[in-house]
């Protein structure tokens, strides 16, 4: 199987007064991308532009040096799981994916075959003549992966495709969207959360304030997230006196001590033997703590650092 | 519900997603059309909008029936038959019915965010407007036309031999209305893709043309539907019921049978037409929250 290249080249898009991509230049080629950014971002924007549902105001969005928009060549080799509601909520799943089928090409029996053996796939046999009205939101998305890869795509979009799965379907979904990247299907999966898209590729594009912050493995933004301090919260009885105990034990590792609302906040470069020192109080029982949580682990203070 | 098992991914993948990967080549021309005919859902047609129509349509096939009842079987014949036609088929009846399949067909894809699913797959954009017409067309005329048999029957009932007598203009009146079916889904399928409050619009738009364009003594009805299917109808069937609006001082009509025919050809593909350039450069967000997203950026 060919790889297939699509290439945004200095694609910017407006909505009226709000630039929502600026000057985006990107190439996919083969393999899994993540696409990284917080809510408004351009996330949407961009995947509505590498699928043919929206036109760039500037630039080009090719597919092997053809455009997409209104190419039906293209759109014939693109599969695309959209992140919003919209299904036919009055269809069984099998009528869904057979009207799906059917519009790509697949003739009458062929198209209800090809149908059941999608929604096999994607674990929805058993439900297969239920209306998608009444289907929970992880089968909903079961369903429309299953209208995305039912003319195996050379290229399959997925946008927040992971929202409402439960952790087997995450893991599951995770796993698939692995192999098909490794069969060399050129894949763009979008999310704010890092870790999911970890878990599907190295390979990460962040985007923020509709322009491509960074591009790399996520070793490299792993980086980027460790030359920088993090503020960890520790929720206890007595927050002056653990900041105390801090300053005297660990003050090698305390930037900043902080109290809110009967928490102690911690700035720190290291936060491992920060967690590991307290840790170990807790176990020999001279702290009693009722939560930790790190302030900055998201995506959105990660963007915050990047673009200060 | 429960979510019951898992993806299989090892099956959709590697050699077996090679095995399977038969990507049959898109449809194209008519098969294009007919698939995009074959596969429109219309869920909003469902429930209260299908009362409606159901309530549009079977309204004068009531009154009629209960005229004949009270009237010891004597009320009817083919002038009620025709007045029913051109006072309440031509001008709120069919337009009413084209009015709610139309603006649904394909609009209905944007409201409920199910456009990707439409306008992601490779068909021509006129095939799929095609398709879409061709799928209002059928809905409508099933509606409209059962309606108009039956109250030919229950109106000619009762005399004796008019019913098959009067067939040839039942023929016609059945074409006529057809044809006018046709024009309006094609006006309202656009519509439904243009505007926002589509159903609003297509109500102003029938008020201004039909109701008041058409009724203008100065020729300017040659541009309605409505004119033509009178038109047709005066001509075909010699009854001056369907002497079209305006044209009263005429004593030889303004426009030919052949003429009106052309007319809804022309006035079909010019709206055909429209609505494929407009769903080329239609956007599909397909979601609020993909709105949401485009909108964010610039905050």
């Amino acid at each position: 199987m060919s790889r297939a290249k699509v290439q945004l080249d200095r694609v910017s898009r407006w909505y009226g007064d709000v630039m929502a991509l600026n000057g985006v230049s990107l190439t996919l080629d083969g393999g899994v991308t993540g696409l990284l950014g917080p809510n408004g971002a351009g996330k949407s924007t961009m995947i509505r532009l590498v699928v043919g549902l929206s036109s760039p105001g500037d630039g080009s969005v090719t597919l092997d040096g053809e455009p997409v928009r209104n190419n039906l060549g293209a759109l014939a080799r693109i599969g695309y799981v959209a992140d919003g509601d919209g299904i036919y909520e009055e269809l069984t799943a099998r009528r869904f994916l057979t009207d799906q089928a059917m519009l790509r090409g697949f003739r009458g029996g062929e198209a209800g075959k090809r149908a059941e053996e999608v929604l096999e796939r994607v674990g929805l046999s058993a439900a297969i003549d239920q209306r998608i009205g009444g289907f929970s939101k992880g089968m909903r998305q079961r369903a429309k992966l299953a209208q995305a890869m039912l003319h195996d795509p050379d290229v399959l979009v997925l946008d927040e495709p992971l929202t409402g799965l439960d952790p087997v379907m995450r893991r599951d979904f995770i796993r698939v969207v692995r192999e098909l990247g490794e069969d060399d299907v050129t894949i763009l999966v979008s999310s704010h959360v890092l870790h999911e898209v970890e878990a599907m590729t190295n390979r990460v594009v962040l985007i923020h304030h509709g322009q491509v912050l960074a591009e790399g493995t996520v070793r490299e933004i792993r980086d980027v997230l460790e030359s920088h301090a993090r503020r960890i919260r520790f929720d206890v009885a007595d927050p002056k006196a653990l900041g105390a105990r801090l300053l005297g034990e660990a003050g090698d590792v305390v930037l900043s001590l902080g109290i809110a609302d009967n928490g102690l906040i911690v700035e720190t470069m290291r936060p491992a033997p920060l967690c590991s020192l307290v840790q170990d109080w807790v176990v020999d029982g001279s702290l009693h703590v009722e939560s930790i949580s790190a302030l900055d682990e998201d995506l959105g203070s990660v963007f915050e650092y990047l673009v200060r | 519900m429960s979510d019951a098992p898992t993806i299989r991914a090892g099956k959709m993948t590697g050699e077996a997603r090679r095995s399977t990967g038969t990507r049959p080549p898109s449809p194209t021309g008519i098969a294009a059309a007919l698939v995009a005919m074959r596969t429109t859902r219309v869920g909003s047609l469902r429930g209260r909008r299908l009362v409606g129509m159901l309530v549009v349509v079977g309204l004068p096939l009531l009154v009629q029936a209960l005229v004949l009842a009270l009237g010891d079987g004597r009320a009817g014949g083919y002038d009620r038959f025709i007045n029913w036609v051109e006072g309440a088929y031509l001008g709120k009846v069919v337009p009413l019915v084209c009015v709610f399949v139309g603006t649904a067909c394909l609009g209905d894809e944007w409201e409920s965010g199910t456009a990707p699913f439409l306008v992601g797959t490779p068909l021509s954009r006129f095939s799929l407007v095609f398709g879409r017409w061709l799928a209002a067309l059928r809905r409508a005329l099933v509606l409209v036309l059962p309606s108009v048999v039956g109250l030919y029957v229950l109106a000619l009932i009762n005399f004796e031999g008019s019913m098959a007598y009067y067939i040839e203009n039942l023929m016609w009146v059945v074409w006529t209305l057809t044809l006018l079916v046709a024009g309006y889904t094609a006006t309202f399928l656009c519509f439904g893709v243009a505007l926002r409050h589509s159903i609003m619009a297509s109500l102003v738009f029938l008020a201004i043309l039909e109701g008041l364009v058409a009724r203008l003594p100065i020729g300017a009805a040659v541009i309605s539907l409505g004119y033509h299917a009178r038109n047709t109808l005066w001509q075909t069937t010699l009854d001056d019921t369907f002497h079209a609006w305006g044209f009263d001082a005429l004593a030889e009509p303004a426009t030919s049978v052949l003429g009106s025919h052309i007319a809804f050809v022309v006035w079909i593909f010019v709206f055909l037409g429209a609505t494929t350039m407009i769903l080329r450069t239609k956007e599909s967000r397909g979601s609020a929250s993909a709105a949401g997203d485009a909108e964010g950026a610039g905050a």
